[in-house]
């Protein structure tokens, strides 16, 4: 056998195109070795991999009281797998694929939670297969994953009313007061469809500006995170936005119903959930921003779970 | 003189004619009807079976002796038959259409992209070929091409600079570059730089888009989809600022541009990533239906919603949405049924831009996507349009320095679009809905035309009395307006002509009557007249039509004839009149009512002949097929056609009118009645007898009358009957040939006429036509046109000669009293001084041919009934008459000769003579035994021939004419050695001419 | 292939029986093409009986022996094919080419166009033109064209083809006079118009033609023309004259052979 160093890369690919998979599903797909083997045919001593899911706080330095709560913080292991999935043998350009096939199950006391790529907390997913060469030379690559959980975000509901509408009202006579005395008088009301949202579903709702004094100069929605991190060692909470999507743009018409809509993003958003010291949540601003530089904001906190 | 006898040869015209005569046999064999390129392939191959299936393939059955059907009939190909097209009876219309056709191409696009992106041609060369244009989109551009006007040549604007500092136009950056040089000058540019921060020139801002537009596709090209996506979203971020709304529509066409190439980029990535097998021809013809229902890999699925998810998180509304219409199409990838949803949802958000110009044009942009992907979707049209309705009465509809109807105009790409995606298989059900929508708007007249114009006559008729209700709202301007789009609608979309159209005529007429301008009065008559052309029939009609001429007449009177404005009044009236004849069922019972002629009547003179012009030119349109029989629509059309008199004789082009002319002469047809025939053509005589064609067109037409009567009357009864018309008929030709201005083309006429009169056995008029023609020969000049009258005639007059054999000498004048004419035309002929004799010798050949034929006892031909002379004159007097007169012509010959000797003649005349020469050597061997006279001339002929061969031997040309005529010349002189060996001199001059020709074949 | 089989189909020929006698015919014809083909056929025997044979029931009038005519043309080559027509006189004494004819005289079919002249109008000119791009058209008395020469001569194949209107020519079609105007012109026929009368005659080993009138036009000596036109089909040794005329609507076909 060749003692020499050789150039053998992996490829991990899945079979689902996306990548993406439920609690209890089969998580299959291929490794397939790359390099030397399009000429040569050369003795592998093993294919490996292994899978796991971790639930961590990030950004820990960035912030002075994550700092403080996490010192005695672990990473959660939510799911963790390993087989072996090729034996010693010789591989060939013919014979240089190996399938892997596994469960996705939470471990004994954790729960699977749902991909989730944040600032201060994330939920991610990872395959890693290792190869060991007949030289003992070892070839490493992961491979991230994403994983849905049906029903996650449930558990965090204090309603059972789905859909559970929220109005948008602007009253003139309330803005009134105090330092938005020279606001002009505007009037909206409106609706927001559900503060309980299905993540895949868009965020949508619907106002009528019935009166305005002023010009509107745009109108966003807001969609912001709130992640939390507590246990014995204090507690830390930071809101974050996430995205901010504009949906009126310039002086709308009045006396006409003008509808919201604004798309969850994919990684960027998850069930609401609550686990061992890790809670992350969602909120909605509605914020109307007038020319001379007036703004309202409406805020909602939501409830985004997956079906 | 000599006193042997000249004796003339006998000739035996039947039994030359008999044994010469091949004998056809019948055959079934058709070589026409064969497809020979076919059965050559098939020779040797199962041929019979190829030649059965021919023959049941034929079409036209080919008659053949025995009956039996012709076998090889009928294996064609059908190439298009040029004759076999429907002929084209109006020349002039006809003439019209390939202008307008030719016209077409050349009209240049003002934004035809070719010519803008010239300099990126090469580099956009390879993506246009994957781009299919989207069909919708070009013609919403069009649109807006044509509302706008929209041409960047013309843009001489400043318009705020999104663009940033270093962005630079091509104009000024031809500045700057000039401006280069001192440090004063390059300060001012400087300022100049920093002012262009502020603003840009509109031309400058159009180039910068389509740069964006070059950029964004060669983005693509690299692969750089993110980078694609960018460009894309800058450009509609453009939209933003509309401070000038007449740019608008310029930014918009161009920035769409970019959209579409976007929208058009993604969905053929897809598709070919969701097809990988296929061709890219294949992939072009993908539909939308083919994808859906087809197997997507999920990986490509994976990408589109990528795609979407992308681009749902783009901050700004504006190209957020844009671009999520933009991809709609890439739903079929992944779940068509959200195609619908989604499209309510983003037409829905056409109310988040508060801007309206980009509101609604963002709207026209969904209608497109909507058109293009569920073409039978339409109630986000209505939404749409009822938003539109909505804006309109806002305060804030409008722009500061914009008038209202001028802002509207911003939005007619949308209305026009919106009515014409929502009129597309629109059932009643659908109109209801969008016209209660508009009832519950503002009701603009402008947004109800377009409706109008937009949906089909049959919705417009359903809803008539609503429409009208609206329209006699209106102040009496937009009324007035709306009726001539409505009523001509209205008219065409009616099936029952009770009720409400009846009505709607009633009142329109009561508004008419109130109406004291006649140019609006004219314009609504105009499209009035169409549904009064349906509605009324016969006598209520005249009523109608003889009420409106009152009014009219009212009205005319206190126009001012005399002023510019008159001109446009008059231009109405030639409108009006047009309408009548293009709307109307049958042209000519219009034609026919009094009042119509009346209207015609009131034009001045030259009005008058373009009115009538034009009148005529649509009658002859609409009556393609039809013959006019009716003598009153024939007399009424007549009249108008009589008023083609009253143009400016200058100005008129003969040649045109008679064409048109022509074309209506062509469709009167009195079927047997010829004599109402011969009247109508005595009639046109009258009306057009200046314009030469017509006269000669009349003369055929008579003449042609004439064998139409023969044919016509059969039995020998009739016949005698006819004799009358024909001679009628001759006697108008006769009569009517010297109204042609050319003596030539008179001369040709007679010729005709007298050719007729005999095969009609009208003798005397034979005779005396005859005679005329040659009394204008005499008289003609000697030159025409530059050319000599003798080259002109010289054939004809040959074509006279043969004529003049069978037709009969009048008893009781001379002897041979035809040819005596022709005797002293040769002495009274403007013969040319170069080749008169030439020409002469040529028609003492033709004569000589004529007399000893003359002596024959049959002649070579009759006519059918005509008893010609070798009938008439069997008497010993008459030939030998005829012997003198040939002894005459070959002395005249002889006179001739002398004349021609001194004369110096250039090779063609040379050859000319020559040829004449030898004709009449032949022709004298061939009619007369040779005597001594006969010998003595032909030896001075040939002396000639000898002599002027020796000429043309002198130089190459000369040499190269020896050379055409060398079997001319070879052949006479056989034909002298074999006739007449002893002529004097003739070896001498054989051997000499012989030795030249040889040499001339020797060099050659 | 024996004298046998040849004798037997003869011997059913002679059955009254009409569609076997078809049947046989083509059998017989279709052996007859594979014969051929063999090239030694002349000094085969078999081969003059077949000639026999044909000629036997060339004779009988049977409703299937149309097939005989398809087998005699085969062994041919085929010519080049040359209409022959003129003196249409559109529009002043006809309206237009009878349609029959327009039907037969279809692009794409024919080499050559002689024409005699008189053609009138633009539009027939046109059509003219459109049937091959060889076209030789003469002056005529009526034609206004100065374009057109008064003779031409036109070579095909070994054939050379002189055309003249005719008019010109005193008598009218005489045949010593055109006779005379083809030796002039060195040609092998001379094709010439002007009588309305349709005719082939041979004068001293040359040809003179006269396709008539294509539109049945009077002429100064005939007031009812037929409409008629010629149709050469011109080989290698011999020209086949095709002689079109219509008859109360019907078109009738006669043919002559004229050789070098």
């Amino acid at each position: 056998m060749n003692q020499q160093e050789l150039d053998v890369g992996l490829t991990i690919t899945f079979d689902r195109a996306n990548s993406t998979y439920k609690q209890n599903d089969w998580v299959t797909g291929k490794v397939k070795l790359e390099g030397d083997v399009e000429n040569s045919k050369f003795e592998i001593y093993g294919l490996k991999i292994k899978a796991e899911g971790t639930l961590q706080a990030q950004n820990k330095a960035s912030n002075r009281d994550l700092e403080a709560v996490s010192a005695h913080l672990i990473p959660l292991k939510l799911f963790t797998h390993e087989s072996s999935i090729a034996e010693m043998q010789y591989v060939d350009k013919d014979n240089c694929e190996f399938t892997f096939k596994f469960k996705l199950m939470a471990n004994e006391g954790e729960k699977l939670i749902e991909t989730y790529v944040g600032v201060y907390v994330t939920v991610g997913y990872e395959i890693q297969a290792e190869l060991k060469l007949a030289n003992y030379q070892i070839v490493k690559e992961t491979q991230n994953f994403f994983v849905q959980v049906n029903g996650a975000g449930r558990d965090m509901l204090n309603t059972d009313k789905y859909p559970n509408p929220q109005s948008i009202s602007i009253n003139p006579d309330k803005l009134k007061q105090g330092s938005m005395e020279k606001m002009p008088r505007i009037k909206i009301q409106g609706v927001i469809n559900s503060d309980v949202c299905m993540i895949n579903n868009d965020f949508t709702g619907q106002f009528e500006l019935e009166e305005c004094e002023g010009k509107i100069r745009s109108i966003d929605l807001q969609l912001i995170r709130v992640e939390q991190v507590s246990n014995a060692k204090g507690k830390f909470q930071e809101a974050t936005e996430i995205q901010l999507i504009q949906v009126c743009d310039g002086n709308i018409t009045k006396g006409i119903e003008i509808p919201l809509t604004m798309m969850f993003p994919k990684y960027f958003c998850c069930p609401n959930f609550q686990w061992k010291d890790f809670t992350v949540e969602f909120e909605v601003n509605f914020i109307v921003i007038l020319y001379d530089a007036f703004k309202i904001t409406l805020n909602y906190p939501i409830k985004l779970l997956r079906n | 003189m000599s006193a042997e006898p000249l004796v003339i040869k006998d000739r035996d015209y039947q039994f030359l004619e008999k044994n010469r005569r091949k004998k056809f046999q019948q055959t079934a064999r058709n070589p026409l009807t064969e497809d020979r390129s076919k059965l050559k392939q098939v020779k040797n191959n199962n041929l019979l079976a190829q030649i059965n299936k021919a023959g049941a393939d034929a079409k036209v059955i080919i008659k053949t002796e025995g009956g039996f059907v012709d076998p090889l009939s009928r294996l064609k190909s059908k190439p298009a038959n040029p004759l076999a097209r429907i002929p084209i009876k109006n020349p002039l219309m006809a003439n019209k259409n390939q202008e307008e056709q030719a016209e077409k191409p050349e009209q240049p696009d003002p934004l035809a992209r070719k010519v803008i992106m010239n300099a990126q041609a090469d580099q956009l060369e390879s993506i246009k070929n994957e781009e299919q244009e989207s069909q919708h989109w070009e013609i919403i551009r069009k649109e807006y091409v044509r509302t706008f006007d929209l041409n960047i040549r013309h843009l001489n604007g400043q318009v705020n600079n999104p663009f940033g500092s270093n962005v630079v136009g091509t104009e000024e950056r031809k500045n700057k570059s000039v401006q280069q040089g001192s440090r004063y000058e390059q300060d001012k540019s400087y300022t100049q730089q920093k002012y262009q921060v502020q603003t840009i020139a509109m031309k400058t801002y159009i180039e910068n888009l389509i740069e964006m537009h070059s950029k964004m596709r060669k983005k693509w090209n690299d692969q750089d989809k993110v980078g694609t996506l960018q460009i894309t979203i800058q450009a509609i971020k453009l939209f933003a600022d509309n401070d000038q709304p007449r740019f608008a529509p310029y930014k918009y066409v161009y920035i769409m541009d970019i959209l579409d190439s976007f929208s058009k980029f993604v969905f053929q990535r897809m598709k070919k990533l969701s097809f990988p097998q296929y061709t890219s021809e294949k992939l072009k013809t993908l539909t939308f239906f083919d994808i859906s229902g087809a197997n997507i890999p999920e990986s490509a699925q994976e990408i589109c919603r990528n795609w979407l998810r992308k681009v749902s998180s783009i901050r700004e509304l504006v190209p957020r949405i844009y671009i999520e219409a933009a991809l709609l199409p890439i739903y079929y990838f992944i779940d068509s049924t959200k195609i619908q949803q989604n499209l309510f949802k983003l037409s829905f958000q056409s109310r988040c831009i508060g801007d309206y110009i980009n509101s609604v044009n963002y709207s026209t942009f969904l209608l497109r996507i909507g058109a293009e992907l569920l073409p039978k979707e339409k109630s986000h049209i209505l939404q749409m349009l009822d938003d539109f309705f909505y804006y309109m009465k806002q305060s804030q509809f409008g722009q500061s320095g914009f008038s209202t109807d001028e802002y509207l105009r911003l939005f007619e790409p949308f209305l026009l679009t919106a009515f014409r995606i929502y009129s597309e298989n629109c059932s009643e059900q659908e109109f209801s809905e969008l016209f209660s929508i508009y009832q519950g708007s503002n009701q603009h007249s402008e947004i109800l035309s377009k409706i109008v114009q937009a949906f089909s006559p049959e919705l417009i008729a359903k809803y008539s009395s609503e429409i009208f209700l609206i329209i006699s709202s209106y102040h009496i301007d937009y009324k007035f307006k709306m009726y001539t789009i409505f009523l001509p609608k209205l008219s065409r979309g009616i099936q029952s002509m009770n009720g409400a159209p009846i009505e709607i005529c009633n009142l329109v007429w009561i508004d008419l009557k109130q109406v004291n301008k006649i140019d609006i009065f004219l314009t609504i008559l105009v499209s009035f007249i169409e549904l009064i052309n349906k509605c009324f029939k016969g006598y209520q009609k005249t009523k109608i039509f003889q009420s409106i001429i009152e009014k009219f007449n009212e009205l005319f009177q206190q126009v001012d004839t005399s002023n510019d404005k008159n001109n446009q009044t008059l231009l109405k009236l030639e409108q009006f009149i047009k309408s009548i004849l293009t709307t109307c069922d049958d042209i000519r019972e219009i034609l026919t009512i009094e009042p119509f002629l009346q209207f015609i009547s009131f034009f001045p003179p030259q009005l008058k002949y373009n009115v009538s012009k034009d009148v005529l030119g649509m009658f002859m349109e609409r009556e393609k097929i039809q013959k006019i029989s009716d003598p009153i629509a024939v007399h009424s059309i007549l009249q108008i056609a009589k008023n083609l008199n009253e143009g400016d004789k200058k100005l008129e082009d003969p040649k045109e009118l008679f064409v048109l002319l022509k074309s209506f002469f062509e469709k009167i047809d009195f079927g047997r009645n010829l004599e109402q025939m011969l009247n109508l053509y005595t009639e046109i005589r009258a009306s057009f007898g200046h314009i030469n064609e017509v006269v000669e067109y009349v003369i055929n037409k008579v003449s042609n009358l004439t064998f139409t009567a023969k044919n016509m009357f059969t039995s020998q009864k009739m016949q005698k009957k006819i004799t009358g018309f024909l001679q009628a008929c001759v006697a108008f030709c006769y009569i009517t040939i010297p109204m042609i201005d050319s003596p030539l083309v008179q001369f040709k006429y007679y010729y005709m006429n007298s050719s007729i009169a005999l095969l009609h056995n009208l003798i005397s008029q034979a005779e005396s036509s005859f005679k005329t023609a040659l009394s204008i020969l005499v008289d003609l000049p000697e030159q025409i046109n530059g050319k000599n009258v003798d080259e002109l005639v010289i054939r004809d007059l040959s074509s006279m000669v043969s004529f003049m054999i069978v037709l009969p000498d009048n008893p009781e004048s001379d002897i041979l009293h035809l040819y005596s004419g022709f005797i002293s035309l040769l002495s009274q002929f403007k013969w040319s001084s170069r080749n008169g004799e030439s020409y002469k010798l040529s028609l003492i050949k033709d004569l000589i041919a004529y007399l000893c034929i003359q002596k024959q006892e049959n002649f070579p031909y009759h006519i059918d009934g005509v008893r010609s002379n070798d009938k008439l004159f069997v008497d010993q007097e008459f030939k030998a008459t005829v012997v003198d007169q040939v002894s005459n012509l070959l002395y005249k010959i002889q006179e001739i000769i002398p004349e021609i000797a001194p004369k110096n003649y250039d090779q063609q005349e040379n050859r000319l003579l020559i040829r004449n020469i030898c004709h009449a050597i032949n022709t004298i061997l061939m009619y007369i035994e040779p005597n001594r006279v006969v010998k003595s001339v032909i030896s001075q002929l040939v002396n000639v021939i000898n002599k002027k061969c020796n000429d043309l031997n002198r130089d190459p040309f000369g040499r190269k004419i020896l050379d055409e005529i060398y079997n001319l010349i070879k052949q006479t002189l056989q034909n002298i050695e074999k006739n007449a060996k002893e002529v004097k001199d003739f070896q001498v001059y054989k051997d000499n001419i012989n030795a030249v020709l040889d040499s001339v074949k020797k060099q050659k | 292939m024996n004298d046998i089989s040849f004798k037997e189909i003869d011997t059913r020929l002679l059955t009254k029986n009409n569609r076997l006698t078809y049947q046989l015919t083509n059998l017989f014809i279709q052996l007859f093409l594979v014969y051929l083909n063999t090239n030694y056929y002349q000094e085969n025997k078999n081969f003059w009986y077949f000639i026999r044979v044909i000629n036997k029931y060339k004779t009988r009038k049977q409703k299937y022996i149309k097939m005989e005519d398809a087998g005699e043309h085969y062994e041919e080559e085929f010519g080049e094919l040359a209409v022959v027509f003129g003196d249409f006189h559109i529009p002043m004494r006809a309206t237009d080419i009878p349609e029959q004819f327009k039907e037969l005289i279809l692009p794409n079919k024919i080499q050559y166009v002689l024409c005699t002249g008189n053609v009138g109008s633009r539009d027939t000119y046109d059509w003219i033109k459109s049937i091959s791009n060889q076209c030789h058209i003469v002056k005529g008395d009526f034609d206004e064209n100065t374009e057109y020469p008064e003779f031409k001569v036109v070579t095909i194949g070994s054939f050379k083809i002189a055309i003249i209107h005719g008019h010109q020519i005193v008598p009218w079609g005489d045949e010593e006079a055109l006779y005379n105007q083809l030796r002039e012109l060195d040609a092998d026929i001379l094709i010439s118009g002007h009588t309305h009368d349709q005719i082939a005659s041979k004068v001293d080993k040359k040809y003179i033609l006269n396709p008539g009138t294509i539109t049945g036009a009077y002429s100064p000596l005939k007031r009812n023309a037929l409409p008629s036109f010629l149709l050469l089909e011109i080989k290698d040794k011999l020209i086949n004259v095709y002689l079109y005329q219509l008859q109360n609507d019907e078109i009738k076909i006669k043919q002559t052979t004229i050789t070098k």
